[in-house]
């Protein structure tokens, strides 16, 4: 419980104009992109970081709940302060502190969105690869905190194979510096490993060092319709089974094509019973023999149709449709749960086949969305969560989707993290010695159990 | 060590993987004296737990070991405790070639690995030194990496999951097999690197990579160490190759005595390219034009030229031993830093060979000098390491046992790095009894039981 003696501590720290107590305010701050809720206390917008550690140190004496938030599109409740207490704000911080060309690396401020440091380390020629759908959004502490993935991570990996380093605020208020800009050497252990995806648990980063890659010299983008998602998925198996690693592989369904379609007007198969959007990249040299041995292969796996972006503009529109495409789908019903579960990629067809017959079984829309290369779905069940009985139907059809991608050897989140949303199932992907393990590890970062408590590791496991 | 809990570690890996002669005690040996009491070859991983579990109750120190070849890297000498050997755990769980995984016990070598991998024209991209006897918990243990670590990166690109005995006789599975996975905290990772320090990795799934269409490897002659320098950056920040070696006029002369001779005097660079071919070829096109005295290395003369370059620190060191220094530099103060040492180098009295894995800012310097006579060299060693630390860089000494260089780095993290350090391994290894010798940890267990 916050109280008055604790707000004059946070006012003291943070300065009123960026204490908000109303409720307004605090409604405001209830939710993130998921559909879990929980009402804060207080919301303080920090600055630097030494209020963060500042107010650390009083919410860990007082053992007052704490959750860090950036752009709040997190898809899994990382940012729902579902325990009340205070909610920290990071958007502040948004400044880009360093971008260091030749040495390709950036440091910048927890607040500064994705989008920010893309644009503002292109004009070097350089890129951030990781680049997931709410970039535009989403800050790059929020990133390091879910160990974001987006469209490229087949071909270049997630957020973990791009920040090297931190500077990072323990729940105690300590600060400690982890990883840095040079090739690590020294004998020490990798705690950016454990920090990159941790969900806000295990620190609060207020300095973020950033790997920068030279942006690929060319590319060339396809588009292939199938009839049905199985073919669309076994042909991604083919392509990769032929040696090449696409930067991109997006698989989208029939669903889903005619919900962009009919907003954008774009010039998408509406017929086809799937699509997959894919590019390679590289040097310019050999692009357009990989661009020709995919597409024959997409034709040899049953693709209707197969067409290669002859300029830009028909590559920012196959684009567009695939960045626009979860929010097309928010026309079609008020709500839309959008999961991640991660199947071994031979496994794509299976698992979307068990989907459709989900969706019929429970009778409960779902348009398939699909970083397909990695085996990552984005199934996005639709509902109106004020119906009830729908409601009941919509978490069977999720405790299904887990059940079976846990089956097929595959993972609860591929990307969006276990937050509040998956908690329950944690007790299937993990045995009851590993969960203890996992909650004993949090507790060496956070012994007062305060920082974005109670998500990701059940607490019951100890 | 009582008897008694010999014979119960034998009841638990059978008779004949229990072994207390001189000789299996050697082989796991850090010096002459320092040697472990027992070594046990475990056959599975529920054996593994038992001994964990009666160790921990006994407080004896378990060490984890592979083929051993990097032990002098990573760990301290330490007299007594258990060596437990890996080697026997060496099966491939199962090749899932469409997904480009393995799933395989940590003992496994490298050798069988690439044979079992070849039927489907994958591989592992890891090339530690000794590309055959390391076994793959080794190389995950030790965070290894070939001369490819500029185009992958380490080990820990490489692996997607764990399976881990921790001390207390759990066995836990870390990541799993997508590559896409963010169900629990890192540990996969996390344990890259950690040399035994917090629990023995019996298990690993591999992320495997398709042998590519192509692969030429150029080298490049020097007479002068700076036109090297502006040429490998030139190389670096406009093709991506995968590997880019830059070796000074000793390193070179000292490739020539292990396989590989260049035909020249001077210094030189080595850089490997891969990929589709047609790509391959506008990178090589790319460099022989802008360097008339590139040459392509064709047939078996790549390979040897890359078995020299990872065998420079033995070829190097002959019989005495030779100090291995590792410098991390930013890479726009390499050129500043290769100068001045080479020359800090030159005024010496010892030999030394300059070595950097260029596309890394990462620096060898290898000093003709036996490790047990560092203090004679201190002084030097001294000199370059403020040199690296003035232009942003650090400085460690490899293969020597003070860790005085890597605790001032590690404490200058702050404060409060040392207590989450020690916290961390007590959630991984409340009684201690892991590796206390691991190099990775030691300065933060100063004092404690473990280092005692």
């Amino acid at each position: 419980m916050v109280d008055q003696t604790t707000m004059g501590e946070l006012t003291r720290i943070a300065g009123k104009e960026n204490v908000f107590t109303t409720r307004v305010s605090l409604n405001t701050y209830m939710y993130d992109a998921s559909l879990v809720y929980g009402q804060p206390e207080v919301i303080v917008y920090v600055q630097n970081a030494d209020q963060i550690a500042a107010i650390l140190k009083l919410a860990s004496a007082k053992k007052l709940p704490v959750t860090p938030r950036g752009g709040g599109t997190c898809l899994s409740g990382g940012a729902v302060p579902q325990r009340g207490g205070i909610v920290i704000v990071m958007t502040k911080m948004n400044r880009i502190l360093e971008i260091d060309p030749e040495n390709r690396v950036a440091v910048v401020e927890p607040g500064v969105t994705n989008m920010e440091l893309q644009k503002a380390v292109a004009p070097y020629g350089l890129v951030y690869m990781p680049d997931p759908a709410s970039q535009k959004v989403s800050t790059m502490g929020g990133n390091l905190g879910e160990n974001s993935g987006g469209m490229r991570g087949i071909k270049y990996g997630l957020t973990k194979d791009h920040i090297i380093g931190m500077e990072l605020v323990l729940s105690n208020g300590e600060t400690v510096q982890i990883g840095g800009k040079l090739e690590p050497i020294a004998p020490e252990l990798n705690l950016n490993a454990l920090i990159i995806g941790s969900e806000g648990n295990l620190g609060i980063a207020t300095k973020i060092i950033c790997k920068l890659t030279p942006a690929p010299k060319a590319n060339r983008t396809m588009l292939a319709s199938y009839n049905t998602l199985e073919d669309a998925g076994t042909s991604v198996s083919a392509i990769i089974a032929h040696g090449i690693i696409p930067c991109t592989l997006e698989l989208m369904d029939n669903k889903i094509i005619n919900a962009v379609e009919d907003w954008l007007h774009i010039g998408l198969p509406v017929d086809a019973g799937a699509i997959l959007l894919i590019e390679v990249d590289g040097w310019d040299a050999g692009l357009d023999r990989q661009a020709q041995q995919i597409m024959a292969i997409c034709r040899e796996n049953g693709a209707t149709d197969v067409k290669l972006a002859q300029n830009a503009q028909e590559r920012d529109n196959l684009w567009t449709a695939r960045r626009m495409a979860i929010g097309a789908i928010g026309r079609l019903a008020p709500n839309y749960d959008m999961e991640d579960a991660t199947v071994p990629r031979t496994k794509l067809p299976e698992i979307l086949k068990e989907v459709g017959r989900l969706s019929q079984e429970y009778n409960v829309p779902i348009g398939m969305l699909a970083h397909a290369g990695d085996g990552n779905l984005h199934p996005l069940v639709l509902f109106d969560e004020r119906n009830k009985e729908e409601m009941e139907r919509v978490e069977k059809v999720r405790a299904a989707l887990f059940r079976k991608a846990l089956d097929l050897g595959g993972t609860l989140s591929g990307e969006h993290g276990i937050g509040l949303a998956k908690l329950d199932f944690m007790a299937w992907a993990f045995n009851k010695e590993e969960l203890q393990f996992l909650r004993r590890e949090r507790l060496a970062f956070d012994p007062h159990d305060i920082l974005n408590a109670g998500k990701t590791v059940p607490d019951t496991a100890a | 060590m009582r008897q008694e809990v010999i014979d119960a570690l034998e009841g638990i890996v059978g008779k004949g993987n229990c072994r207390v002669d001189a000789a299996a005690r050697r082989q796991h040996g850090y010096t002459d004296t320092a040697l472990p009491e027992a070594v046990l070859y475990p056959g599975d991983s529920q054996q593994v737990a038992a001994l964990m579990k009666l160790a921990a109750r006994e407080g004896i120190p378990v060490v984890p070991w592979g083929a051993g070849t990097m032990a002098w890297h990573g760990l301290l000498p330490l007299t007594g405790g258990l060596a437990v050997n890996l080697t026997r755990m060496n099966r491939v769980i199962e090749y899932d070639y469409e997904n480009m995984t393995a799933y395989v016990e940590a003992g496994v070598s490298l050798k069988d690995l690439r044979a079992a991998l070849k039927t489907h024209n994958l591989y592992w991209p890891v090339e530690p030194v000794e590309a055959d006897t390391c076994t793959v918990g080794g190389c995950i243990a030790a965070g290894a990496a070939g001369p490819s670590k500029l185009g992958y990166g380490d080990v820990k690109f490489h692996i997607l999951g764990l399976e881990v005995v921790l001390p207390g006789g759990e066995i836990i599975r870390t990541g799993g097999k997508t590559v896409k996975n963010v169900q629990d905290y890192d540990n996969t990772r996390f344990l890259a690197g950690s040399w035994g320090a917090l629990g023995i990795i019996t298990k690993a799934m591999l992320k495997l990579r398709p042998v590519p269409e192509k692969e030429t490897t150029l080298f490049l002659p020097f007479k002068e160490l700076g036109a090297a320098i502006a040429a490998a950056r030139t190389i670096r920040n406009e093709t991506l190759p995968l590997a880019l070696e830059l070796l000074d006029r000793a390193a070179v002369a000292t490739m020539a005595g292990a396989g590989f001779d260049a035909g020249g005097k001077g210094c030189g660079i080595l850089v490997t390219y891969n990929g589709f071919s047609e790509q391959v070829d506008a990178q090589v096109d790319f460099v022989q034009k802008q360097f008339s005295a590139a040459s392509i290395l064709t047939g078996e003369k790549a390979a040897a030229a890359w078995q020299a370059r990872r065998q420079i620190y033995p070829a190097f060191t002959g019989q005495k031993g030779a100090i291995m220094i590792s410098v991390s530099l930013p890479f726009t103060a390499l050129e500043e830093f290769l100068t001045r040492a080479r020359a800090e180098l030159d005024q010496g009295p010892q030999g030394a060979a300059v070595v950097a894995h260029f596309g890394n800012a990462h620096v060898h310097i290898l000093l003709d000098e036996a490790p047990a006579a560092y203090a004679g060299v201190q002084e030097v060693v001294n000199r370059l390491a403020t040199l690296a630390g003035n232009l942003g860089g650090l400085l460690v000494v490899d293969n020597i046992d003070d860790l005085t260089l890597a605790r001032r780095w590690v404490e200058a993290r702050g404060q409060a790095i040392m207590e989450l350090l020690r916290r961390v391994k007590a959630a991984f290894d409340p009684q201690l009894i892991m590796a206390p010798n691991s190099k990775v940890l030691a300065y933060a267990l100063a004092g404690t039981r473990a280092a005692s």
